[in-house]
């Protein structure tokens, strides 16, 4: 007889809720009963009001049981839940299950399914036929594909990322680079971290593709200190390339020679911005680059470098499989393909919903948040991280893609959507995103350096009754300032938060709604 | 007692320099990070011979060290509560419960503390959804309770 196969993620969030310890009760009370298991620590499937889910497969498919909690374990096998997979905390299978069973995934295809280290599971899915597939294209033409398919940077900016690589392609060097920002710092975003840790080699596979696109020998993947779990797991899975010739001085026997290399953050915020985060690969303090020149024809120790964003180098290995038409089929207008939403904050039910673009701020709450956690009114939603604006229940309408986002005032940032209920005040919201720019600043410019400080000092006036309308007008100059006058993001996109906050929730600031319309 | 996190070398500048050798980078941050990584914090001594090692200033060392939140110029307390305060935490809670947090452990945000438990702001730990959440000597917890959180560093502060 086989043993029964039972899946109890290794995901972060779901170890921070106990993950480690049912694994091991459950192989304890099993092996007191002798029954025969074999647990698999899978990724997650993104449910993480679930976690810890633990899943059962059968020959319909995989049940699923959650959260389960290491006091549940004993009444899980009492009730025999390997093979009635019955139980107060199951779920029924896990891929029909409603929340799952109607998202798009095409980049988060294997995460929480797979043994995310298994390269035999990996191939199982669709692994590696990606980069095979561009093994027998041109450069010209993988970056073409590219192109064609319509993805657009996933870290925020939505730049294409096709006509990146092809800059790079294009400028002639001795030496190129591939760097993978994975320095995932938004608050209410963690599809980078979950990717990493559920399925690692998919980010390998899609830097290959990028390497090869552009001619280049070497790739770093930037990790945040804070990720420690995702940089073990990368680091494995680069040794595991390694030894199966995916990486190395002949990708797959081809002619192309590729590497790759984990480097730690220390700490930084800011380091996420792509110039920073040159500085900081270059072991310098991470100070943001003035613009031009692009990395993509100056970067990495002054050399051509595509930075995409992880789930942009993600993407590449099922857009080369099932080319630009499938790829572009998903999405709207200009923003095609689909988006690795986070739902988090005070949610019911978050975590990762992969959809094409254009769903409404709406449908996702009403189909997938489900509301809050501490079941009170939603009063507020942050998009886009502490860099996005912060929407009020009359703009839940709003379409979620580049355009629709950037026409009402937000961005979309890296897809995180944070929901506060109607404890939130709105004025120390609004505080807190200019004290986060003080701390955070790399402090190469003036507006952003400066700027953050005196918005938090301006900010405490008008919250304090101080001189109210004077001090508004002082805040809206400096938030225009900052917009205008900041090297990068970090300080052009701060007066987001602020100025969304004013705007939608004047009340909070003890404001007239006319008065704060006014200004902004 | 002054309880500092445990598990590292004593500073030596020979094993330091044995250390940073075997390791061959010319880059200031990785070098720093080495030499934290093994000795817990990065001592005065060490900046001038990263500097030596990379050919560099003192002055550019140091400001690569007084960069970067990680980096650390003083030994680490014995427990390190790194608690995330960043907007979807707030949205759980995490305001009140720094507040509480501090009265449980009897110590402040980010202040220097010689009891053995510092706890510190941090911006996101990618626990989005199941804050307040803090990585503890570098385990991750979510949904954390006040009670939870004083279990935790008691449990850790009596481990050898």
């Amino acid at each position: 007889m086989t043993s029964i196969k039972v899946f109890i993620p290794q995901d972060s969030a779901s170890k921070s809720v106990g993950a480690d310890q049912v694994a091991i009760e459950i192989l304890k009370v099993a092996a007191a009963k002798n029954l025969d298991i074999e647990i698999i620590r899978n990724g997650s499937r993104g449910m993480l009001w679930l976690e810890p889910l633990v899943e059962v497969e059968t020959k319909n498919g995989r049940v699923g049981f959650g959260p389960v909690s290491v006091s549940d374990v004993q009444s899980l096998i009492d009730q025999d839940f390997l093979n009635q997979q019955t139980h107060p905390l199951g779920i029924g299978l896990v891929d029909e299950y409603p929340w799952l069973k109607d998202q798009q995934r095409l980049t988060f295809k294997r995460v929480g399914v797979i043994d995310p280290l298994n390269i035999d599971d990996y191939q199982k899915f669709d692994g590696l036929l990606g980069l095979k597939k561009a093994l027998k294209l041109t450069p010209e033409e993988i970056t073409k594909l590219v192109t064609e398919s319509g993805l657009r940077g996933r870290g925020g900016a939505g730049f294409p990322a096709g006509i990146k690589w092809n800059t790079v392609r294009v400028t002639a060097a001795d030496q190129k680079y591939i760097c993978a920002n994975a320095d995932e710092g938004d608050s209410g975003t963690f599809a980078d971290r979950m990717l990493m840790e559920g399925d690692p080699f998919t980010l390998i596979e899609g830097m290959t593709i990028a390497a090869i696109a552009v001619g280049a020998t070497q790739g770093f993947i930037y990790i945040r200190s804070e990720y420690p779990d995702a940089i073990d797991k990368m680091q494995t899975a680069i040794k595991i390339a390694r030894e199966f010739g995916w990486l190395g001085e002949s990708v797959l026997s081809s002619s192309y020679q590729f590497d790759l290399e984990v480097v730690v953050g220390a700490g930084s915020y800011v380091c996420g911005e792509e110039t920073a985060m040159l500085e900081s690969l270059e072991g310098k303090r991470g100070m943001v680059r003035a613009k031009p020149p692009l990395p993509a024809v100056n970067g990495l120790f002054g050399k051509p470098t595509v930075i995409n964003n992880v789930l942009t180098l993600a993407s590449a290995p099922i857009i080369l499989n099932k080319g630009a038409e499938f790829y572009k089929s998903y999405g709207i207008g200009r923003s095609l393909g689909t988006q690795v939403f986070q739902i988090a904050g005070n949610v019911k039910q978050g975590g990762i919903v992969e959809l094409a673009f254009g769903i409404t701020l709406e449908e996702l709450l009403n189909k997938y948040a489900l509301g809050t956690h501490s079941a009170r009114p939603i009063k507020a939603v942050q998009i886009g991280g502490p860099l996005g604006a912060y929407f009020p229940n009359e703009l839940f309408d709003v379409q979620l893609d580049y355009e629709s986002l950037l026409q009402k005032g937000g961005m979309l940032g890296h897809g995180g959507i944070v929901l506060f209920d109607d404890s939130v005040d709105m004025g120390q919201q609004a505080r807190f995103a200019m004290e986060f720019c003080a701390v955070e600043s790399c402090g190469k410019c003036t507006p952003c350096r400066i700027g953050s400080t005196r918005g938090v000092e301006v900010i405490d006036k008008i919250l304090n009754n101080e001189n109210k309308k004077e001090n508004l007008s002082l805040l809206i100059d400096l938030c225009e300032t900052m917009t205008d006058g900041s090297l990068c993001a970090m300080g052009g996109l701060t007066p987001l938060p602020v100025r969304s906050a004013l705007k939608h929730f004047a009340d909070d600031f003890g404001l007239e709604k006319e008065m704060a319309n006014v200004t902004t | 007692m002054n309880q500092v996190a445990t598990g590292f070398r004593p500073w030596s500048t020979q094993v330091a320099m044995a250390i940073l050798e075997s390791k061959a980078s010319t880059l200031i941050l990785p070098n720093l990070q080495t030499i934290q990584k093994e000795f817990g914090f990065i001592p005065h001594e060490a900046i001038e011979l990263v500097s030596k090692v990379c050919n560099v200033s003192r002055a550019d060392v140091h400001g690569v060290v007084s960069y970067y939140t990680d980096l650390r110029e003083t030994p680490a307390a014995k427990v390190c509560v790194k608690l995330c305060v960043a907007e979807a935490c707030q949205a759980n809670g995490v305001r009140e419960f720094s507040v509480a947090a501090e009265q449980v452990l009897g110590i402040k945000l980010d202040q220097h503390n010689p009891g053995g438990v510092e706890l510190e702001a941090v911006y996101c730990l990618g626990n989005c959804v199941l804050g307040p959440t803090a990585l503890i000597n570098d385990t991750l917890y979510g949904r954390l309770t006040t009670e939870q959180l004083k279990a935790i560093v008691e449990t850790k502060l009596e481990n050898k």
